[in-house]
Parts: C-alpha cells; structure tokens; sequence
C-alpha cells in the first residue's frame, strides 16, 4: 500500500458541493503547476504577481461568471445616470 | 512506463534509439560514453528543458542546428503514447524555437492529443502528462532522476519539498481567497446605503405616479372640452356655408326678378312703336302689294336692258371682225408688192431665168470635160513615176556593180566561185555598164521632167474644175430663188382686193350707226330702272321695319316666359334649400345640445325660421333669416375660438407638465433597475465573500493535513526501505521534521531515543542508502512514480552495501520502471535488460 495521498481525497473530507470541490481541486493543480515552473517564481519563491493573477483570474471564471456580467450592466447603467 | 526512445542531436548522440524493459533496466557504459545523457534527454522530452543546462543549444551535437527527442511511453491508464520534441536552433546567437506533438498510439493508427503546431502552449502539454502519467516537473526532480552524487542532499531537508507537497499552492490559495473576501467584504459595507436610495427612489416613483394620474385626468377633460368647442366650430362653418348658399341663391332671384322688370318695359317701348309704324305707312298688306309691282316693273326694264345691250354687243363684235377682215387684205396687198420688187432687182442682178439656165447647161459641160482631162493626166502621171522608180532601181543596181567591179579591177574574181577573170574583160564589162548607166540618168531626168509638165497641168485644170463648180452652184442658187419669188408672187396675186375693202368699210359704218342709236336706247331704259330700283328699296325698308319690330316683340314675350320660369324654379329651390338645412342644421345642433345647451338653443332658435312654404315665402323673409344667421356665427365663432384657444394653450401647458413626470419616473425607473441591480449584486458578492472565507479555512485545513501526513507517512517508508536497503539493520526509528525536511535518525543499540541529524551522524554510505531511501519514499508520497531514472547510486559504497543495495533496489520500487545507470559489478547485477552506451564516432 502506498502513501501518497490526493488533493481530492482530502478535500472529501471538507464540506464541499461536488461543483466546488471539483473546482478548488482543479485550482490546487493549476497553482502547484504554476509553483512547478521557476519561471514563475521569484527568488524568495513566491509566486510572481502574473502567475498570481492567472489564479486570480481562473477563481474568477470558477466562480464569479454570473457576478461580472451584474457588475457591467451595473457599470453602464451608472453612466446613464 | 517508458517503451523506448531516441534521440537525434542530443549532447553526444547524434540518432541513438533505445528500448526498455518495462521492470529494470540498466543502462552501463564506460566514463563519458552519453549515459546520464539518456536521463537529460527524458527531462528534456517531458519538459522543454533540463535542470543545469540555462540554454538549449547546450543540449545540441556540436555543430547542429536542430535536436530532437522522442518517447514512447505507457500511461496511468496502460494506453500509449508518443511524444516528441524538437528545437530550431536560429542564428548565431543559437536561440532556440522549440515544437512538441504528443499522440496517442491506437491500433489503427495515431491521433493528436497536443501539439504546438495547433497553438497548444508548454502549460497544456505539462497538464496533460500530468493527468497521463502523475508526473509534474517537480515530481520529476524530486521523486523520479536521481542525480549522480545529489542523492544524499536530501537528508538536510528541503523548502522546496513544500511544494511538492501542494503545501505552498495550498497557503497560496488561502492567501488569494482572504484577498478576495476582504475586496468584496468592504464592498458589501455599501448595501445598507444602496437600500436606502433604493427606498428613496420607489417613493418618489410612486409620488410621481400618482401626479401622473392627475395629470392625465385634466388632460382627458380638457381634450374633451376642445372637442365640444371644434364641434361647435364645425356647426358654425355649416351654418355659415348655408347662409352664403342662401345669399348665392337670394342674388340669383334678385337678378332674375330685375330682368323680368326690364323685359316688360322693353315690350312697351316696341308695341309703341309698332302702331305709330302703322300710322305712318298703313297696313303692311298693302305695302306687300306695292313692292311686288315695283318688283315685276324693274325686272322688265331689266330685261329691256339687256337686250339693248345684246345689240350694242353684236354690232361692236361686227365691226371688229370686218376691221380685222380690212387689216388682212391691205397686208397681201403690200406683199404682192414686195414680191414683185424683189424678182425686178433679182432679174437686174442675176439676169433673165432663161439665160441663167442657157449658162447652166454649157458652164456643166465643160465642168464635166475638165473632169475627164483630169482623170486622164492622173492615169499618165501614174505611169511616169512607175517608169521613174524602175530606171532608179536598175541605176542603183548598176552602180553597185559597177563599184564592186572597179574594187577588183586589179584582181578580178567570180563573185560566186571565186575563180580569177580576166582583167581586160573586166574592163570592158565596166565600160558596158558605165554607157548604160549614162543612157539611163538621161532617161530619168526625161521622165522628171514630164512628170513634172505633167503635175502643173493637172493642177491648173484642178483648179478649173473647182471654179466651174462654183459657178454652177452659184447659178443653179440664183435660178431657185427666181423660181420661188416667182410661186410666192403666183400664189397671192389674182383676188380682188380693193372691191373687198370697200364693202367691209360700208359694212363698218352701218355698224357704228346702229351702236349710237342702241345706246340713246340703252341711256333711258337706265334711268327707268333707277327709279324703280329706288322705288323697291323704301319699300323694302319698310316692310323691313315692320318685321324687325314684330321680331322684338316676339322674343321679348319668350324671354320673359323663360325667365318667369326661372324664377319659380328659383323660388321652390331656395325653400328647398332652406328646408334642407334647416332640417341638417337642428339634427347636428340636437347631437350636441347635452354638451352645451346654451349654444344650441340660440342656434336652433334662429335656425328654426329656415322652416319656409310657398304661402309664407318672401325675398324680405329670406333675407332677414340670412343676416340673423350670419351675426349668430360672427357672435358665436368669436366666443368659441377664444375659448378653444385658451383651452388649448392650457393642454398644451399640462401635456408638457405630463412628460416631464414621465421622464422623471424613467429616470427614476433606471435609477430603482441600477439599485436593485447593485444590491443583488452585493448579495451575490457576500454570498461569494462567505464561500471564499470557507476557502481559505479549506486551504489552511488541507496545508496542515498535507504537512502533518507526509512528516509521518515519510518517516515509516524511509525506515522501511532503508531497512531492505541496507546491509545493516542499524536505526531503530527515523524522524523527518515537517518544518524543513530534514532528517534525523534514532540509532539502535543505544539506550537511548535521543535523535541525531542524518548528514551529520552517518558516513557517506549510509548517507547514500537513507538519501535513496527517503527519495523512493518521496516518490511514493507524491505520486507513484511511473519509472524512476537512478544515476550512479554505489559510487561511495563498500562492496557489501553495493551489492545488497543493486540486488534490493528493484524489489523496492515494485510499482515502478526502473533504469539505473551504473559502471560498476554491472555481471552481478540481475537487470531485465542490459543496455551498453558506447562513445560514438562522430564524424
């Protein structure tokens, strides 16, 4: 039997709709990706501010699709005004 | 699983293709053969790059401008794939431009899974072997290549086994959901705020609606009330159209009536003058009877008239033709005597007839013996000049052969044989013909000479022949012109002339006798007819003043029959008329009495007395209805057109109050949609706000788990293999601190459970086994490895360590493709498959 454990299989253990513990797994493989390349890294190995905001970017395709097309039409909506 | 691979251009090998064994593989070859190449090559494949190497034209055969790896490996899943790469190596900077296909292997054939050619990126290619195979590049440095000489480094721990872990990208997330909470959660501060304009503005929309409603109302009654007044209006431009109708209608009459009046006085005037006519000439019977008797007379002194004139005309057309008669004879006689003059100078000039013809006869006989004599001389000057031309021919023929004989009078030859003749007869024959030459010019020049004699007389009689021709002609001319005066002077001689003449003379005068008495004639029969054409005329001016005035009389009566029809017609319509209106007037008027009663009442009362019948018709009536008609509409029209005016200028006053309520509440409708908009909005974000906290709570949570598992689920695998590992079985537990990696070791055979440092406290040796031993359990904790490459693990081992460990390492990796690079005991070692690298020959 071997030890490695998944990101999945801990997240089961949290209290997650299927959605969302399919979406936060996805985001842990893409951040440890990006963590993979030490081109994103700075020498402190941090993530670099691009690569940090692919992240940023993919949570908000996960979970804010909805969200942003209210903040446009609220946006346009206020010029009007 | 790795299947097999090659390389092309890659460090040492130029086209190296290898094979594996799906257990273990080693890989031996002497120092600097390209072994650990192999490794890099695999790195290389996988990830577009090598740990060590900053550029790609390090990895390229010197000299090369392109270097490519391909592998064909198993994945999780036991399906095959292939993946290769290549890089361009451009310019003289060597800069590198890299491609990649990954395909998968089917039983009929290959499809695409990735490929830069299609515009996949390195990042989708690195996910996809990962989701394949488990292996990240990470994983790869950590878990998989085992570095020649590194293996032992391990044991110092690593920060990087952090991300490895996951631990980091865990803490990362944390962090990025606590950012976002934290953006939004001082967003969602507003919405309080936000629901207070909101309230603000669905009031004043409702105010603003119920003033709108207000609004509306007085706009409906106000339409209503211009609609009465433009009805009104309508009615009064009726009753207005009607009383220009009846004014039309009343001139019409009016006009008629006054021509009925100037009729009747014309007919007076005439019958007046009518019987003073009458008075005057009598009765117009009798004036009928006189003129027909002036008729009867003046057509029979007409016709007198023109028999007198008949006469006159024939007596004038006989005199003009005796006169004419008289002109024809005096000419002939005139020209019998010309004639005659003529033949008198003729016969002075030419001679009598007969002695012309008498020189005729004789001057054309000689003329015809002239001609003979000619014809004669012609005949004999023909034969003379024959005779010339042959005595010329014969002298010529002579003198050429007098010539040729006196060339060859010294040597004198036959001309046709050529035989010598004797000279003497030569001479004598030249003689001969120099006499006859002689004899023969003499006869010419007779010939010439009477030729010539000859040629003289035969013009001279030429010439003779040509006057007597003339002369004959000329006489035979003279005797025609004698013998035509002579037919012409027959043909008008022999009448008498003069008896002729006197008769018509006679026959002139009785004529002209006759013309003068016919005219005295013709002068009073004139006169007569003067008078009785005088006489006709008054009469006829009479008479013609009797018809005229009976012709008046006439159409004076029909005219005033027609217009006294005209005028009833005009009388029943114009009461039609007002009986058609008034009848229209009140039905219109009736409709809208409810409305305003005040305004009907007055028009019906005036509209009323329209109602007309023959027996109460009067001009005076009409006229009074028309002008009471035409001030009710001046009165009325002037009141209902201020009023609607005003009532208009208020509606208009109180549409525009109503769209600028309207527009309020559109705005204000925008204003509600952008508010309701923003508070769902808020809500949805501090939904999201909640969800991201219960993130970051996860993400802490599983970088805990993650941290605290591996520590201990390392510790019990690097004892475990270290054990079936190493030859001694000297360490009674293994600790592995979860801040740093590093590890320590609890030794056995001490009486104690105190730990030690593994860099520090063991050889290099043992170092090696436990490195090994905590990278394979590494391995296992991130991800199963699916081959493992070990590079030169015995290098600082005793021979029994070595051993032990090249016979166990296998068994340790069990899951896993093993290929393991070595130059040491390779006999010992029992491989699936030994691979041997040589050096090769680089040309």
């Amino acid at each position: 039997m071997g030890i490695k454990f998944e990101i999945t299989e801990i997240l089961s253990k949290f209290d997650l709709n299927d959605r969302d513990k399919k979406n936060l797994s996805q985001l842990f493989e893409f951040t440890k990706y990006l963590y993979d390349n030490e081109e994103n890294l700075t020498k402190t190995m941090n993530l670099v501010k691009k690569a940090r905001d692919q992240i940023i970017e993919r949570i908000q395709e996960m979970f804010e699709g909805d969200l942003l097309e209210g903040e446009d039409l609220s946006n346009q909506e206020g010029d009007n005004l | 699983m790795i299947e097999s691979m090659r390389l092309v251009n890659f460090r040492k090998h130029q086209d190296l293709r290898l094979e594996f064994d799906e257990n273990f593989n080693l890989i031996h070859g002497r120092n600097n053969a390209g072994k650990t190449t192999i490794f890099y090559a695999i790195e290389y494949c996988l990830f577009g790059g090598v740990q060590g190497f900053k550029k790609i034209s390090q990895l390229a055969l010197f000299g090369n401008k392109a270097i490519g790896v391909e592998l064909i490996f198993k994945s999780k899943a036991g399906e095959r794939f292939k993946l290769q790469r290549m890089h361009k190596l451009i310019g003289k900077s060597l800069s590198a431009k890299g491609f990649f296909t990954l395909k998968h292997i089917l039983d009929d054939g290959e499809s695409y899974v990735s490929s830069s050619d299609f515009g996949d990126h390195e990042e989708d290619l690195s996910l996809k072997i990962n989701e394949l195979s488990g292996i990240s590049k990470r994983f790869f440095e950590t878990g998989i290549h085992f570095h020649q000489g590194t293996i032992s480094e391990i044991l110092s721990g690593s920060k990087k086994l952090d991300i490895v872990f996951g631990i980091t990208a865990a803490t990362t997330l944390a962090d990025i959901f606590k950012s976002k909470a934290l953006e939004y959660e001082k967003e969602i501060v507003n919405i309080d705020k936000v629901k207070i304009q909101l309230d603000q503005s669905l009031k004043e929309k409702a105010d603003h609606t119920e003033k709108a409603k207000d609004q509306a109302k007085r706009i409906e009654d106000l339409q209503n009330n211009i609609n009465v007044k433009e009805e009104q209006i309508q009615s009064l431009q009726v009753m207005k159209k009607t009383s220009e109708d009846i004014s039309h209608a009343v001139e019409g009459y009016e006009t008629s009536k006054k021509k009925i009046d100037e009729i009747k006085v014309k007919d007076e005037l005439f019958t007046k003058e009518l019987k003073e006519l009458k008075e005057k000439y009598g009765n117009k019977t009798k004036l009928d009877d006189e003129l027909k008797l002036s008729q009867k007379n003046l057509e029979s002194a007409k016709k007198e008239l023109k028999d007198v004139e008949t006469k006159i005309e024939t007596s004038q057309t006989s005199i003009r033709t005796s006169e004419k008669e008289q002109v024809e004879i005096e000419n002939k006689i005139k020209n019998i005597e010309e004639v005659t003059e003529e033949l008198k100078g003729l016969t002075e000039e030419l001679g009598e007839k007969q002695e012309l013809k008498s020189q005729l006869s004789s001057d054309s006989s000689k003329g015809k013996e002239i001609s003979k004599k000619i014809t004669q001389l012609e005949h004999e000057l023909d034969q003379l000049q024959g005779m010339l031309r042959d005595s010329e021919r014969k002298k010529g023929d002579i003198d050429g052969m007098l010539n040729r004989r006196t060339k060859t009078k010294d040597k004198p030859k036959c001309e046709y044989c050529g035989a010598p003749i004797d000279p003497s007869k030569i001479q004598e024959e030249i003689k001969k013909l120099q006499d006859s030459l002689k004899a023969l010019e003499k006869k010419i020049l007779g010939s010439e000479k009477k030729s010539n004699t000859t040629k003289e007389e035969l013009t001279e009689l030429r010439n003779n022949e040509k006057q007597m021709s003339e002369m004959i002609h000329s006489l035979e001319t003279s005797i025609q012109q004698i013998e035509s005066l002579e037919e012409k002077r027959e043909k008008v001689s022999g009448a008498d002339f003069e008896k002729n003449l006197a008769k018509i003379t006679q026959n002139i005068k009785q004529q002209e006798k006759s013309i003068e008495e016919h005219k005295k004639q013709l002068d009073t029969t004139r006169s007569r007819e003067g008078e009785l054409s005088k006489e006709l005329n008054m009469l006829e001016t009479q008479l013609t003043q009797f018809d005229d005035l009976e012709q008046k009389i006439n159409d004076t009566k029909k005219e005033s029959e027609t217009y006294e029809k005209d005028l009833q017609k005009m009388i029943d319509d114009l009461i039609s008329l007002c009986n058609g209106m008034q009848q229209n007037l009140t039905g219109k008027i009736e409709e809208i009495k409810d409305k305003d009663s005040e305004f009907a009442d007055a028009v019906l009362q005036v509209v009323g007395k329209l109602k007309i019948t023959k027996n109460n018709f009067s001009h005076e009536l009409i006229t009074k209805i028309r002008d009471e008609l035409k001030d009710l509409i001046l009165t009325k029209n002037s009141e209902i057109t201020t009023t609607l005016s005003m009532l208009k200028t208020q509606l208009q006053e109180y549409k525009g109050f109503a769209k600028d309520v309207q527009a309020q509440i559109m705005k204000l409708d925008k204003s509600i949609a952008h508010f309701e908009k923003e508070i769902n909005l808020l809500k949805s974000k501090e939904a999201l706000t909640k969800k991201y906290r219960s993130f970051q709570e996860t993400f802490n949570e599983v970088q805990n788990v993650i941290r605290q598992n591996a520590s201990k689920a390392l510790e019990k695998k690097v004892l475990n293999l270290h054990q079936q590992l190493s030859a001694d079985d000297e360490f009674k537990q293994v600790i592995i601190d979860s801040d740093n990696y590093s590890l320590s070791v609890v030794p056995k055979g001490l009486d104690t459970d105190d730990f030690y440092p593994a860099a520090v406290y063991q050889g290099g040796g043992h170092k090696l086994i436990l490195g090994l031993s905590y990278k394979l359990a590494l391995g296992e904790l991130i991800g199963f490895p699916p081959f493992l490459l070990v590079d030169e693990p015995t290098e600082f081992m005793d021979s029994n360590n070595r051993v032990n460990l090249l016979s166990n390492i296998k068994i340790i990796a069990d899951n896993s493709q093993l290929i393991l690079i070595t130059h040491q005991d390779v006999d010992k070692i029992q491989a699936n498959k030994k691979i041997e690298i040589k050096k090769e020959v680089i040309v």
